[in-house]
């Protein structure tokens, strides 16, 4: 077991570069955990979009009552009346709708030509849309009931309005499960852990590789006694035990800081997001394997892992969902594994029976990523193939100072 | 006077690197540091450079006092480094001609500077490589034409030939010797005393951050007791012959070992006619004979007690 | 004697096979998939008809009103639901649980229920949809109670006139998909730190050979440090240029007409990360993958910190801690590129650039005097 034990070691000595990745993943998922402190409610939550108003013209109980109507469902950011202030928050999306009442615009809701309410939103915009035919409902029922009540109590009026917006459909929650679905948490955890997952894999085993192909080392390997298929199968057991031991840490990890949704959860749903990343795990591996074929020197590692597993995850939708990605860019997303990843993890976060009907799609979405594994292996061997046997030259083996 | 330096003092911390160090160089000399491994030949280069800050003492080069703005002086000096320095990204013309252009700026004379330097180092055909293209004596000729390629008067070399085959080496050491001729005064580090002996005019050995001796190599060799070392192929020899030899004029001492036998003479003696004289008084035929002249390292051993390299 | 250090220095640069891997490619890369992945980012948002279903069974044939705005709603070119209409609860039960219906609505007590499997967007409208019909209704009965005279016209029933008209704040359109490429310029402008790094080891003796040779040069040291920055800020400059290049006319990214401005952004960014650079490899104490590891990693949270990874991060902080992102370099060179886009003065902008400009300044100053020493106490 020597080629064994040497894997182990040449991973110790790198142990800080990957200890800092997973530190700093690690870190990121719990601030994250905590800022989305979400609890299950099996009742029906409403979208409350970002809005805010500017208030030109004076607060009177119709503006003052139209603020309570909105906040119901919205939520209000409060902004300054200025256009920098607004121009900030609407470009980096803090809010999705803006409202200036303008001056002397309660004054002429009675007249032919009202003044116009100003609005700003990302045209076409659901939230937008959604917020607008608020204001515009509001807007209306007090103007008709200005109307019919000959010059009445703004106050009363308000009331009035409000009453008659506060009636609305009933709305029921089906809970096809018995038990709590996926927390958004715990599921964005495993979104991004592709990204993770890659990085380190390519990482180890680039290097375990490096450090076994090194010109010279390679000379005197191939003079020694040992079988090549021996050595082989060593370094394999080497970079399956540090995968294996990076993804149990990996789960872990998630366990604890998710812990009071995951105990929630159904275990057989648990059971199966682990799974989904222990096929992913196997095809960080396969990829890796087959970087390493290509990877030459510490700096190219540091390069093929990052573009690697940023390309792979960007394209695949762990950090952007697919849901939004658009249609030419998804039909190339399907080429990529990662893709696949992410569609099982969707499966399986909105499984609502384990029926044969409702675990097909996992299987499936599994079976592919299982295919492009078992794929890049071959590739893998027959590159491996070719490069293989007696050397035509060592490159540049140097035996003088390096520069 | 090229180089003086008076009572430097150079310490690391507790370490005491150079102790009351002397230097005093002619124009036109080879002088030779000469000292093991830590002896602190590079601390006094870098002293006498400016590189290194000093506790206490005296240098000035051309008779000016040494300091990091002394441009003048810089502009009189080339130096080359014990660690290759140069651009791995730049070819090898390229490189020369950057450091040459830190002194020469113009076009016209530094291109002529440079053709020179790459004549003189033998580097012509390998113009266009990039420095890890080059083999490890070629790096360390780009290495010293990078320092050399601006005709300075006066040159610092730290062990221009660590880690070189001993045929660059010996190009390396005619180069430095043409360098000399063409009237450069070269400073010179090594722990090779055969180098220090085929090129240097005066030699100093160092140990501890101390001169230990210094002076031409016969001025070296003449400081010790040891002389000769001869060496005679006898077939047999009996111990109370060996005893004679032993006890005879001019004979430090005797040694026999398989077929071999070795006397250590003093220096000046004719110690070889005595010894074959004791010989053939008692009827011992002997084979081949060796005489050999007294090493800086016997210098070395027998003022400090221990080899040179170890 | 200028342009001998300045054109090695950029020849060197060149041939660097990390520069060109890190500073070159790599920006492009991440472009790349920037573009990719937020070219649809935009209509995320976007009204779409919502897939509903409709179970039509005896309730539902009584009240004709109900299927009528049904049919309104879910017709034409910007139907706001698209619906399936169900005979049976359970069917329509099953194509919620498979998701091929956002929720489906039925009629009990001639009020209209929704059912859900999950909260959402498009949940929301489908209950404010049916909240309004419910609101119309009983404002309608309302209306009729109090004064059985008045004359409801059309639009009343309908909700009313349209009270809002949209207000453009920039001359610019809202663009949800650049503050990530503001922050991708910002890294590689901070990249330049590895410029200047690699500038000052060469240039100090204690750092590394090349250094002590450099040092024996009868130079003032000024002036090669002059020349050697000039050198990394046009090398800098050039993939800089060459990313806006590849961002705005290959990928079409949109970042407004104010070209020689991006470009001076750009400029006095990479002044800066030089700048940077500089500084840190001052630090003579840490060896040189420790600066690397400084470098990199300082940029990376300062480009977090200016939106490169979570866009809505610089707002936050922006609101949140004012102090630190106005210290935040590549905050600063975002924001500026942000106000080039989307302002139509240039106050904040030259804000902005002062506080760039003033920030390498006392980066260069500190360098510049830490530089100052000739001499080492070892090498």
């Amino acid at each position: 077991m020597r080629v064994f034990k040497a894997c182990l070691l040449v991973i110790k000595r790198r142990m800080v570069t990957f200890a800092t990745y997973f530190a700093i993943f690690i870190g990121l998922s719990i601030l994250l955990s905590q800022f989305s402190k979400e609890s299950f409610n099996s009742g029906f939550e409403e979208n409350r979009p970002e809005f805010t108003v500017i208030n030109r013209d004076g607060e009177t109980p119709y503006t003052e009552k139209m603020m309570d109507f909105l906040k119901e469902h919205g939520t209000y950011v409060p902004l300054e009346d200025s256009m920098e202030a607004l121009k900030d928050a609407r470009f980096n999306d803090a809010v999705s709708y803006i409202l200036i009442i303008p001056e002397g615009f309660q004054d002429a809701l009675q007249k032919d030509k009202p003044i116009k309410l100003l609005e700003n939103m990302t045209q076409n915009s659901a939230s937008g849309y959604q917020m607008s035919s608020y204001v515009n409902q509001y807007w209306n029922y007090i103007r008709t009931w200005e109307k019919i009540g000959g010059n009445p109590d703004k106050e009363k009026t308000a009331d009035k309005v409000l009453e008659l917006l506060g009636t609305g459909a009933k709305v029921e929650k089906r809970q096809y499960l018995k038990t709590q679905p996926v927390s958004a948490g715990y599921q964005a955890q495993y979104q991004v852990a592709p990204y993770i997952i890659l990085v380190i894999c390519v990482l180890c085993i680039t290097s375990i590789f490096l450090s076994f192909q090194r010109s010279d080392i390679r000379m005197r390997n191939m003079c020694g006694p040992l079988k090549p298929f021996t050595r082989l199968w060593q370094m394999g057991l080497g970079c399956a035990s540090v995968g294996i031991v990076f993804w149990i840490l990996l789960t872990i990890a998630g366990f604890i800081i998710y812990y009071d949704s995951v105990k929630e959860m159904d275990i057989r749903i648990t059971a199966l997001i682990l799974l989904n990343s222990f096929v992913m795990l196997l095809l960080a591996m396969a990829i890796s394997v087959l970087a390493a074929l290509f990877v030459r020197d510490a700096n190219t590692q540091n390069a093929v892992a990052n573009i690697l597993a940023l390309g792979l995850s960007f394209l695949g939708g762990a950090f952007v969902p697919t849901s939004i990605m658009g249609e030419s860019v998804l039909k190339f997303a399907k080429c990529l594994p990662v893709y696949w990843y992410e569609e099982c993890l969707n499966e399986i976060s909105g499984l609502t029976g384990f029926g044969m009907e409702n675990l097909m799609p996992v299987w499936k979405c599994m079976g592919i990523l299982m295919g492009f594994t078992a794929a890049v292996l071959c590739i893998t061997l027959a590159v491996n193939k070719q490069k293989s046997g007696a050397e035509e030259s060592f490159g540049s083996n140097k035996t003088e100072i390096e520069l | 006077m090229i180089i003086e330096v008076n009572n430097l003092v150079k310490r690391y911390k507790d370490l005491v690197a150079l102790d009351h160090f002397e230097l005093h160089v002619e124009q036109g000399e080879i002088y030779g540091l000469l000292g093991p491994n830590g002896s602190g030949k590079t601390t006094a280069i870098n002293c006498m450079l400016s590189l290194l800050k000093y506790d206490r003492g005296e240098i000035r080069l051309f008779g000016e006092p040494m300091a990091p703005d002394n441009r003048a002086v810089k502009q009189r000096i080339g130096v080359v480094m014990q660690n290759v320095a140069v651009f791995s990204e730049l070819t090898v013309y390229e490189n020369i001609d950057y450091f040459c252009g830190m002194y020469v700026p113009e076009k016209t004379k530094r291109k002529a500077l440079v053709e020179e330097a790459l004549e003189f180092t033998d580097l012509k055909d390998f113009r266009k490589f990039l420095p890890r293209k080059l083999s490890g004596g070629l790096l360390r000729r780009l290495n010293i034409a990078c320092g050399i390629a601006h005709k300075p008067e006066l040159i610092f070399m730290d062990e221009p030939t660590v880690a070189v085959d001993p045929q660059s080496r010996n190009s390396i050491l005619e180069g430095i010797k043409k360098l000399n001729k063409n009237g450069a005064t070269i400073i010179y580090t090594t722990h090779y005393m055969e180098e220090v002996e085929q090129i240097c005019s005066r030699i100093m050995i160092m140990d501890k951050g101390r001169e230990i001796a210094s002076g031409t190599k016969e001025e070296l060799k003449g400081l010790i007791r040891t002389g000769e070392k001869i060496t005679v192929e006898v077939s047999e020899l009996a111990p109370d012959i060996l005893e004679k030899i032993r006890k005879a004029e001019g004979v430090l001492n005797a040694e026999y070992e398989g077929n071999l036998l070795q006397v250590q003479c003093e220096s000046g003696g004719h110690s070889l006619i005595t010894l074959l004289d004791i010989l053939k008084k008692n009827k011992i035929y002997f084979g081949r004979i060796f005489s050999e002249p007294p090493t800086l390292n016997d210098v070395f051993l027998e003022i400090t007690g221990k080899e040179l390299r170890d | 004697m200028f342009w001998n250090i300045y054109s090695k220095r950029l020849l060197s640069c060149l041939r660097n096979r990390d520069q060109l891997i890190w500073i070159w490619a790599f920006p492009l890369i991440l472009a790349t998939l920037f573009y990719f992945t937020l070219s649809s980012v935009g209509e995320a948002d976007n009204l779409k008809a919502i897939p509903t279903g409709v179970v039509t069974d005896a309730a539902y044939e009584a009240d004709p009103m109900f299927g009528q705005v049904l049919d309104q709603v879910g017709s034409g070119e910007d139907a706001l639901l698209n619906i399936t209409e169900y005979t049976r609860e359970n069917e329509a039960d099953r194509d919620l649980e498979t998701g091929k219906i956002a929720g489906y609505i039925l009629l009990q007590d001639n009020t209209p229920k929704l059912m859900v499997k999950q909260d959402g967007m498009n949940q929301t409208i489908l209950k404010s949809f049916l909240d309004r019909y419910v609101q119309t209704e009983g404002n309608i009965k309302a209306i009729m109670e109090k004064n059985p005279d008045y004359n409801l016209n059309w639009e009343e029933i309908m909700g009313g006139a349209s009270l809002t008209e949209n207000m453009s704040l920039s001359s610019q359109p809202y663009s949800p998909i650049l503050n990530p490429y503001y922050g991708l310029i910002a890294m590689v402008c901070m990249y330049g730190g590895m410029q200047g790094l690699m500038s000052i080891t060469y240039l100090q003796g204690n750092l590394s050979p090349l250094g002590a040779r450099r040092m024996m040069a009868p130079l003032s040291r000024i002036r090669v440090i002059f020349c050697d920055m000039t050198g990394s800020i046009t090398v800098h400059m050039m993939s800089l240029l060459f990313l806006l290049f590849y961002i705005t006319v290959i990928l079409k990214v949109d970042f407004g007409n104010k070209l020689p401005l991006l470009v001076l952004t750009c400029f006095v960014g990479s002044i800066l990360g030089v700048a940077f650079g500089t500084a840190v490899s001052c630090l003579s104490k840490l060896g040189e993958s420790m600066k690397v590891g400084i470098l990199v990693s300082v940029t990376m949270l300062c480009c977090f910190g200016a939106g490169m990874m979570e866009s809505s991060m610089k707002y936050l902080i922006d609101q949140k801690f004012p102090v630190i992102s106005w210290l935040n370099p590549a905050a600063r060179i975002s924001d500026a590129l942000y106000c080039l886009y989307y302002f139509d003065d240039y106050q904040r902008y030259g804000q902005n650039i002062a506080v760039i400009m003033a920030m390498s300044a006392v980066l260069l100053l500190l360098s510049g005097v830490s530089l100052r020493r000739q001499s080492y106490e070892s090498i």
